[in-house]
């Protein structure tokens, strides 16, 4: 996750100002925090998975008492950690050859077991930008080649992360 | 001044008494407020901070004004509703920006404008006597002596025959609370101002509940002042 939240270090926020609404014959004036006028989204560098999912997973909110735009770092993080958790078991169900990939012990770990602490996280963070150097956002791999290798990566993670 | 005087309806100018207008705090209220209200930016960031998000309602912007120029009068949920009507939210300007950088309200100007001085004498009709009937639903008529205490008031508000007849505890509650009802609508008792008349409902409920005796007292005495036939505006309570 380090890894991560180092991406969402130069996040910015969008500038506290709202074009105003008067709604609902004169009974309600609606600001519409989640579109201010000058709204702010990060641009994620081109080509770099992680930076495209973090951007993804980008979400401020207003805090009305303090009168400003607020991002919680870990929150996006923790957020893009789930989703990468989700794609590497996304990516072992639409590339293992086999007739029914969720029955595969591979599959299983990575959908419900998978262990979840940081020295392994940053390990599927980077396992992760492998698998999308050859896949499309939707998992499916373009290039079947590397798809053996990425499996036997896999298994091995699985293997030392399981005796643990 | 005798104990079942009108105090209130001496008072009253010739013309009142002669139309009988229903009084209500309600209308204090109203007098006091100004026509327009502007709300800046810091208004703005007053009324909103009581909430949760950044909109702005109307019940929201009454309640400011209301504590802002008559502090100290609280307004219940019916009556709050009712106020309601009597004001709006306006825009001055195509296009209002709310600004937190630089603390300001641009592009035009955020008014409550009150629409009427006055509450209008049908809604305060209709409001006569609800919040009192409202108490009565949370009054346990189970607890000793609860039952012979609702047929005294049975007895006194008239035409409860059937709850007097009936030994159910939630029956004599609907038949209470429906005589109470059309008592109102009717204004059975011509009582022309709505915190009297609300009264009578928690009066009840106090002494079905608990025998408060001064709360039975006052709604005697109330009951004795309907012989007059007189609009009835205010009485002399027993604390």
């Amino acid at each position: 996750m380090t890894k991560l939240l180092e991406l969402t270090e130069n996040f910015k926020m969008s500038r506290p100002v709202f074009c105003l609404q008067l709604d609902n014959g004169g009974r309600n004036i609606r600001a519409n925090t989640s579109h201010p006028k000058h709204i702010y989204r990060p641009e994620p560098t081109a080509g770099d998975p992680l930076s495209e999912l973090v951007c993804e997973n980008y979400r401020e909110h207003f805090d009305v008492k303090g009168g400003v735009f607020q991002i919680d770092r870990n929150e996006i993080a923790h957020r893009s950690m789930q989703q990468i958790r989700g794609n590497i078991a996304e990516f072992i169900e639409k590339n293992q050859e086999m007739r029914n990939p969720r029955q595969s012990k591979l599959y299983r770990w990575a959908y419900r077991n998978m262990p979840n602490h940081s020295e392994l996280n940053d390990v599927l963070v980077m396992v992760y930008k492998y698998l999308r150097s050859f896949s499309n956002s939707d998992m499916k791999a373009r290039d079947m080649n590397h798809v053996n290798n990425a499996i036997a990566i896999l298994e091995a993670i699985m293997e030392k992360y399981e005796q643990r | 001044m005798g104990v079942f005087d009108d105090k209130k309806f001496e008072e009253l100018d010739w013309i009142s008494q002669a139309t009988e207008p229903i009084d209500s705090q309600m209308n204090e209220v109203l007098g006091k407020v100004p026509e327009i209200i502007s709300i800046d930016f810091p208004v703005y960031k007053k009324i909103v901070d009581s909430g949760y998000g950044l909109d702005l309602s109307l019940v929201s912007a009454i309640t400011y004004a209301i504590a802002k120029f008559t502090p100290g009068s609280p307004i219940s949920r019916s009556q709050m509703s009712a106020l309601e009507k009597c004001f709006v939210l306006e825009f001055a300007g195509d296009e209002i920006i709310l600004d937190f950088e630089n603390k300001t309200i641009s592009g035009g100007e955020i008014t409550l404008v009150k629409l009427n001085s006055t509450m209008d004498e049908k809604v305060l009709e209709s409001m006569l006597g609800s919040e009192g009937i409202d108490q009565l639903t949370y009054a346990r008529f189970g607890g000793p002596g609860a039952l012979a205490r609702t047929n005294e008031v049975m007895e006194l508000l008239g035409k409860c025959e059937d709850g007097l007849r009936t030994r159910s505890e939630r029956r004599k509650r609907s038949i209470l609370h429906k005589r109470m009802r059309i008592l109102f609508k009717n204004n059975e008792w011509k009582i022309k101002d709505t915190e009297l008349a609300n009264k009578v409902g928690a009066w009840i409920a106090e002494y079905i509940t608990d025998g408060n005796l001064s709360a039975f007292s006052n709604f005697c005495r109330l009951k004795v002042m309907t012989h007059k036939d007189q609009p009835i505006y205010s009485m002399k309570e027993v604390e």
